[in-house]
């Protein structure tokens, strides 16, 4: 009696062998899905925080160490220019955002606290809209003196 | 043969998928890397806000003000900010000299009953660098029978010794030094024939070839050495004179007459006027001191402050070089030091006095010689201090301005910062501030 061929019977059919691979490659691949998909929001986010922090750090240096900003020499503010920026700043919001290298949907607010009648005495001197919700928000502190005056602290807040 | 040969092909397929399960997952999961922003940001805080009070009022006008200090500033300046997390500090300052000094006394010789005032009279009150040094407030006498144990020697910064006292047990000594604690002696040197052995490795004293009553000590004049340092500090110190009682200079006595309103000073000695309505800075000569131990210009004084009650005057040993690192030392008052080899004379047969210094183990010792048997209440101005100069320069350097425990699992900054006052000694001091966000 002559064997039966085998590839005869298995042609069109899929083998136990190809079936089990195929089950794990689509648990592998479901697995790494769904842990993508749960860091990457998180990198997404520290990497948008990261980016608002670099910008409001640069823009307090800008602000506190350059002339451009408020600074005559290292801590020493100019109250003038402290005036001038809120001034441009209430007049046209978009004009100083431009100033400070900030893209458009970009925001920022600074504040500046004095301490001559208690701690933390708030002063706003850039404002614009409301802080959107859900956005990644950088911030950092400067300190600097005006001459005859006090000791502050200048907020900068970037989204 | 055919079910072994599936069965094969089974076991590969679950092995390959196991790797690239385990592989797939550790490319695909990021490295966690802590890129420390966080730490950057607390230390350019830290050092904006030195760094804006620096220049706007000084740190070192701040350090030592008892009424507003350095770190009350700061903790208005640190208020809120770094939020939504809260930011803490530690600051401490190293090198400066202790102004609050816990000193321990002895009184196993003499009984105790006013040993404290004594001591209290020959420390006073210092105002230098623009603070008070209150040397006299922190005195405790010392129980030997507890000094062994090291909680109880942490009490004290220095022990001071007055005339036949000595420190109870060489392991004591031995402890005290190694843990940084200072000794002040003040006595007459042949007061010590008997503890030399000891006097040889605490003072750095030693007997010169055999000879009666002539000791030597090391470095007398070289400013990179011990012994320069203390010499500075007798100028630095002044000397501080008393409404109610007579001003003993230089083997003189004078009155002091101060102005109700603590503002003006009369300096006489019942036969001349030396200073009249004097106002702090002033400058007066005491004309009548012997010319042969001092140059003349080293005779001017000056008054350096009036306390605002009017009952004591703090007076400048006025000499010009005393802030640019002068080698002049405490032992001008030896007027035989003229050879090489008498500069390095302690204690001359004639009974001057000086001052020797040590610096065993961690620790530093000073001995201030003495032409007395029991020096006391009697120690003439200038001699009282060379015994704060001591007790200054022994005790340990530095003090912790704001306490603050720092959290196991916070990660801090470190900010250092140098600098120093002249005000009336030059004091170099260095500053360490640590910042945390507190959760």
């Amino acid at each position: 009696m002559m064997p039966r061929p085998t590839f005869i019977s298995e042609k069109g059919q899929f083998s136990i062998e190809y079936l089990i691979a195929f089950v794990l490659f689509s648990v592998v691949l479901i697995y790494v899905s769904f842990e993508a998909a749960g860091f990457l929001p998180e990198i997404l986010m520290e990497r948008g925080r990261l980016r608002k922090d670099s910008e409001a750090h640069r823009i307090a240096n800008f602000l506190t160490e350059s002339e451009l900003g408020f600074a005559e020499e290292s801590y020493l503010w100019n109250q003038t220019k402290v005036e001038t920026l809120e001034n441009n700043c209430e007049n046209d919001y978009d004009s100083v955002l431009e100033y400070l290298g900030l893209d458009e949907g970009s925001g920022v607010r600074i504040k500046r606290y004095g301490y001559e009648e208690g701690p933390g005495e708030e002063e706003v001197i850039c404002e614009g809209p409301r802080v959107p919700r859900g956005v990644s928000l950088g911030r950092t502190s400067r300190f600097g003196y005006i001459e005859d005056d006090e000791i502050y602290r200048l907020e900068v807040i970037v989204w | 043969m055919v079910r072994e040969k599936g069965f094969v092909y089974i076991m590969e397929v679950v092995m390959i998928s196991i790797i690239l399960i385990v592989s797939l997952v550790m490319m695909v999961r990021p490295l966690t890397v802590d890129e420390d922003w966080d730490m950057v940001e607390l230390r350019r805080l830290g050092e904006s806000a030195l760094g804006a009070v620096e220049q706007s009022e000084g740190i070192g006008e701040l350090v030592f003000n008892e009424s507003s200090p350095l770190h009350l500033k700061l903790d208005n300046l640190l208020y809120r900010t770094g939020e939504p997390e809260a930011v803490s500090y530690r600051l401490e300052m190293s090198e400066s000299y202790r102004d609050e000094i816990k000193i321990g006394f002895s009184c196993e010789q003499y009984g105790c009953d006013g040993e404290e005032e004594i001591w209290q009279e020959l420390l006073g009150k210092v105002w230098m660098n623009n603070r008070f040094f209150r040397l006299s407030e922190n005195l405790e006498e010392v129980d030997w029978a507890e000094f062994e144990d090291e909680s109880y020697r942490q009490d004290f910064d220095v022990i001071v010794l007055r005339g036949q006292e000595t420190v109870s047990g060489r392991e004591n000594v031995e402890n005290f030094l190694e843990e940084g604690g200072g000794i002040v002696k003040f006595s007459e040197a042949s007061e010590a024939e008997g503890e030399m052995v000891e006097g040889k490795e605490v003072f750095g004293v030693t007997k010169e070839n055999g000879e009666e009553d002539v000791y030597s000590f090391k470095n007398r004049k070289e400013p990179e050495k011990e012994n320069y340092e203390p010499s500075k500090l007798f100028y630095g110190m002044g000397t501080t004179a008393y409404q109610d009682r007579d001003w003993k200079i230089q083997d003189e006595e004078y009155s002091i007459d101060i102005d109700d309103e603590g503002e003006t000073v009369n300096i006489t000695d019942g036969q001349y006027e030396y200073c009249i309505n004097c106002k702090e800075g002033d400058i007066f000569v005491l004309d009548n001191v012997d010319y042969e131990l001092l140059p003349v210009d080293e005779h001017d004084f000056r008054i350096r402050k009036i306390s605002s009650d009017g009952d004591m005057v703090w007076i400048d040993y006025l000499e010009d070089s005393k802030l640019e690192g002068h080698e002049f030392s405490s032992e001008s008052f030896n007027s035989s030091a003229t050879s090489e080899e008498e500069e390095f004379e302690v204690l001359g047969a004639d009974g001057a006095h000086s001052m020797v210094v040590n610096k065993p183990y961690r620790g530093r010792s000073a001995w201030i010689s003495y032409g007395q048997n029991n020096p006391g209440e009697e120690t003439m101005d200038d001699i009282k201090s060379l015994v704060r100069a001591g007790v200054v320069w022994t005790a340990p350097r530095g003090e912790v301005i704001k306490e603050n425990e720092i959290p196991p699992t916070r990660k801090t900054s470190e900010i250092t910062r140098f600098g120093f006052v002249n005000d009336d000694i030059y004091e170099p001091y260095v500053l360490t501030m640590e910042l945390w966000y507190s959760y």
